[in-house]
């Protein structure tokens, strides 16, 4: 009647035994999870949302604001004068055509007037959907790219003013 | 019967640790359950559920496992087992009763489940299987001290009945085991998807199934420590040979449910859930598993031990995960077992292990124990039924 | 009891009018001799007072602070019995304390209960409460004033809302005025109504003007009633007696026959 083996229980066995169970298990769940994602990622669409897709749905209300405040009055192209001036002339010019008979610029639109007609400068190069982008960026990496544009000779937009017209592009999409 | 045993030092333990549930219950019947208990709304089953009554229970099934291998399959190498193993049933089942008895709020109204018709709640047949099962245990159990007295005309007409209340018993395991399961099926949302399972009933039984052999095997090697006979490794061996394949079937079991389920996602994730979930499963299957398959293991008395432990208390933590602490709650609903639950289960565990060895030494449960005839009226013919040391084994 | 007249009844809980005043609380507690109960103010969200249902509380109204647009709101929400038209909490009693009845109401026999508690286990509402420091303790819930229902009343708390938040009467017209609402005022309700489907339909119909996860209540709960998922396994268990029985006997008449052959063949 043997009741201890005289081999004794080799710990050695045991570890490497459960080691192998172990990662046969492992490899059991790691494989169902690997399937899991395959079949995740064969179920999403083909086309992804770019990021024009993303920032067309905050888009840049320049248009609507112009076109409502000031193209009643005046043709498109008589703003253009605005381009080269500094942010507080744009301001006093708005504030003289409130007191024009017919007018009707509410205060809480000088802001966003203004606003407008300062990111308008920066269709020189760009057009209004890369503008709509900035939406993505945050304030800081506006400024930078602002700077940046301003750097680059014939923008329109100097240095000084780069913390003027990222205001502006804020207080656009902040609404 | 031996009248005269001494009471060692561990029966002196036992009884105080009783006494003190006693006196735990007795607060409890006077002051209400709040007064021991820390379950509330958001935990209506805590430590008295998940130990006392699921884990008993299941660990009662080394009743029916055991007389499935020995009487209906006809192992008889097994046979030495089958009493201590009715024994052990017959005990854990009344455990759970009198749990049943301290954890229920209106416990003088359980007769009402006996006259109640619920048939579509599980808990409804868990008790008539579960009291239907204690009379068959009883009666099994009984043949025991009859054949002591030497009541032989007694004895020739249980003898008769004992096949088919034998088979009775063996069949309403299988029922009831598997309610237990049953029971929590009704609650997908707030079990843990680790381990909330469509197939929880069998997960159930075939966890009872494979504690069985497991305290069968403990307690022949705590009985011949304690009562000092040799106990015999080969057959220890057989069965834990049987052992290893159930916990292996088992284990492939329930990692296959949680794949089949897409749980794997949340077995991986961290959290104490997860946690649980693997020491459930490295402890309580994975290394019992590897310890049963060596057979340097199977031969030896400690490394037995210890498998079966394991087994045993991967047993317990599963019943827990799934009842308690694989609940999902609000976050500021919490809840830890108080000192006078563990109090009262200890001591109804402590009053198990206390009868059983009064009567293992009082009554030739153990085969290797059994004395030569004290009285001459002794000669009943051995039936099928529970066949002594003497005859076939 | 019922006349044949009396059809089901059912009752809509509709957020948009409720201003948070708690009548609805009170009422049932009065009606219910419930006691007043020392309470922690700010233990739940915002003024919400009790955090939770409980024994003594069978009706709660949840506070939420949503932010709709630019500012922040109270929304209002109320936990109580659904009294489900295929009640989780009866199936699993096992001595049937509680019943569905015909006119709507889960009610509960406190003569059959022998405190199991698996009625709490099973709501998915969480909904059944239990006073534990009790020597003879109940299980407690919103009982759909079931006395006042079959007296022909409304039940207390639909009695007293100022706002008539709280709508009852009979169920096929209860859901029908519950989708009029959304549909001629699609801006103020969010097309759903909680409680129509859940668990496999309920007596208690919720409207929101936002989503009702947001306001404290259980959402993700499955379409069919929950007793069906105990029910396929308990249905089969005559059958799997019968078989487990037959197969365990046979065995076992194998087995003696061979065991008594080798016995008679060692002997001979």
């Amino acid at each position: 009647m043997a009741t201890d083996s005289p081999r004794g229980i080799s710990g050695f066995r045991i570890v490497v035994l459960l080691a192998v169970l172990a990662n046969l298990i492992l490899v059991v769940a790691l494989i169902t999870q690997v399937r899991d994602l395959q079949r995740r990622v064969a179920g999403l669409p083909a086309d992804l949302a770019t990021r024009r897709d993303v920032a067309a749905l905050r888009p840049l209300p320049v248009r609507q604001i112009l076109t409502k405040n000031c193209v009643a009055c005046h043709s498109a192209r008589r703003l253009a004068v605005t381009l080269s001036m500094e942010p507080a002339e744009i301001q006093a010019t708005i504030e003289r055509m409130q007191s024009h008979p017919g007018a009707n610029i509410s205060r809480s639109e000088f802001e966003r007037i203004a606003a407008s007609l300062l990111v308008v400068r920066c269709a020189r190069c760009h057009s209004e959907e890369t503008l709509g982008l900035m939406v993505l960026k945050t304030e800081p990496e506006r400024l930078a790219t602002i700077r940046r544009m301003a750097a680059l000779p014939g923008s329109g937009v100097r240095p000084d003013q780069a913390s003027a017209v990222a205001r502006a592009f804020e207080d656009l999409f902040s609404q | 019967m031996n009248w005269r045993i001494r009471l060692t030092w561990w029966d002196l333990t036992l009884l105080a640790v009783m006494a003190v549930g006693v006196v735990l219950a007795v607060v409890r019947y006077a002051g209400g359950i709040a007064t021991v208990a820390n379950i509330n709304n958001a935990y209506p089953w805590g430590w008295w559920v998940g130990y006392g009554i699921m884990t008993m229970i299941a660990v009662g099934g080394v009743g029916f496992t055991i007389t499935l291998l020995v009487e209906v399959f006809g192992v008889h190498r097994f046979h030495p087992l089958l009493r201590p193993a009715v024994l052990m049933a017959l005990l854990c089942y009344s455990g759970a009763i009198i749990m049943l008895m301290v954890e229920l709020g209106r416990p003088w109204m359980v007769w009402m489940i006996l006259v109640s018709w619920a048939p579509t709640a599980a808990l409804y047949e868990v008790g008539w299987c579960a009291f239907l099962y204690l009379s068959v245990l009883a009666f099994e159990f009984a043949q025991v001290p009859l054949e002591e007295l030497g009541w032989g005309r007694v004895l020739r007409i249980t003898r008769m009945i004992y096949m088919p209340l034998m088979l009775l018993g063996v069949t309403l395991s299988h029922l009831h085991q598997s309610s237990l399961g049953t029971l929590m099926t009704l609650i997908p949302h707030k079990i843990d998807v680790l381990w909330w399972s469509e197939q929880l009933p069998l997960l159930y039984l075939f966890s009872a199934m494979m504690a069985g052999p497991a305290l069968a095997i403990l307690e022949y090697l705590a009985a011949a420590r304690w009562l000092g006979f040799e106990p015999r490794m080969e057959m220890l061996a057989s069965l834990a040979r049987i052992e290893a394949w159930l916990v292996g079937l088992f284990l492939a079991f329930q990692v296959g449910d949680l794949v089949s389920r897409g749980a794997v996602g949340a077995a991986l994730s961290g959290g104490w859930l997860a946690l649980s979930f693997w020491v459930e499963i490295g402890l309580g299957l994975l290394l019992p598993l590897v310890l049963l398959i060596l057979p340097e293991v199977r031969q030896s008395r400690g490394g037995l031990a210890t498998a079966c432990a394991l087994v045993l208390f991967g047993l317990l933590l599963h019943r827990l995960n799934v009842t308690v602490i694989g609940l999902r709650v609000r976050h500021w609903e919490t809840y830890i077992p108080s000192l006078g639950e563990i109090g009262i289960t200890l001591g109804i565990t402590a009053g198990a292990m206390f009868v059983f060895g009064v009567l293992v030494r009082m009554l030739p449960i153990h085969e290797e124990l059994t004395p030569a005839p004290a009285s001459p009226r002794r000669a009943v013919a051995p039936a099928a039924a529970l066949r002594g040391a003497r005859g076939l084994s | 009891m019922t006349t044949p007249a009396q059809k089901p009844k059912a009752m809509i809980q509709d957020n948009t009018r409720c201003i948070g005043c708690r009548a609805c609380m009170v009422a049932c507690k009065s009606w219910n001799n419930r006691p007043a109960d020392h309470t922690d103010f700010f233990a739940g969200p915002g003024y919400q007072n009790p955090r939770d249902l409980d024994a003594n509380n069978y009706t709660l109204i949840t506070f939420n602070e949503i932010v709709t647009g630019a500012k922040p709101d109270w929304v209002f929400g109320r936990q109580l019995c659904m009294h489900c038209d295929h009640p989780a909490c009866a199936s699993a009693c096992p001595t049937t304390a509680l019943t569905k009845t015909a006119l709507g109401p889960v009610v509960f026999n406190q003569n059959r209960c022998i405190g199991c508690r698996a009625c709490m286990q099973a709501c998915p509402f969480l909904i059944p409460k239990y006073d534990y420091e009790n020597l003879a303790p109940l299980i407690h819930k919103c009982t759909f004033c079931a006395d006042r229902v079959e007296a022909g009343l409304k039940p207390a708390c639909a009695t007293v809302c100022p706002t008539a938040a709280i709508s009852f009467g009979d169920r096929d017209e209860m859901v029908a005025e519950a989708k009029r609402r959304i549909a001629s005022a699609p801006g103020t309700y969010i097309p759903e109504i909680y409680g129509l489907d859940e668990v496999g339909g309920t007596s208690v119909l919720h409207l929101s003007s936002v989503p009702f996860d947001q306001i404290g209540y259980i959402t993700g709960l499955p379409k069919t009633p929950m007793p069906d998922l105990t029910h396929r396994w308990l249905r089969v268990t005559p059958h799997f007696f019968a078989l487990l029985y037959a197969v365990f006997a046979g065995l076992t008449w194998i087995t003696h026959r061979r065991s008594k052959k080798q016995h008679e063949g060692k002997t001979a």
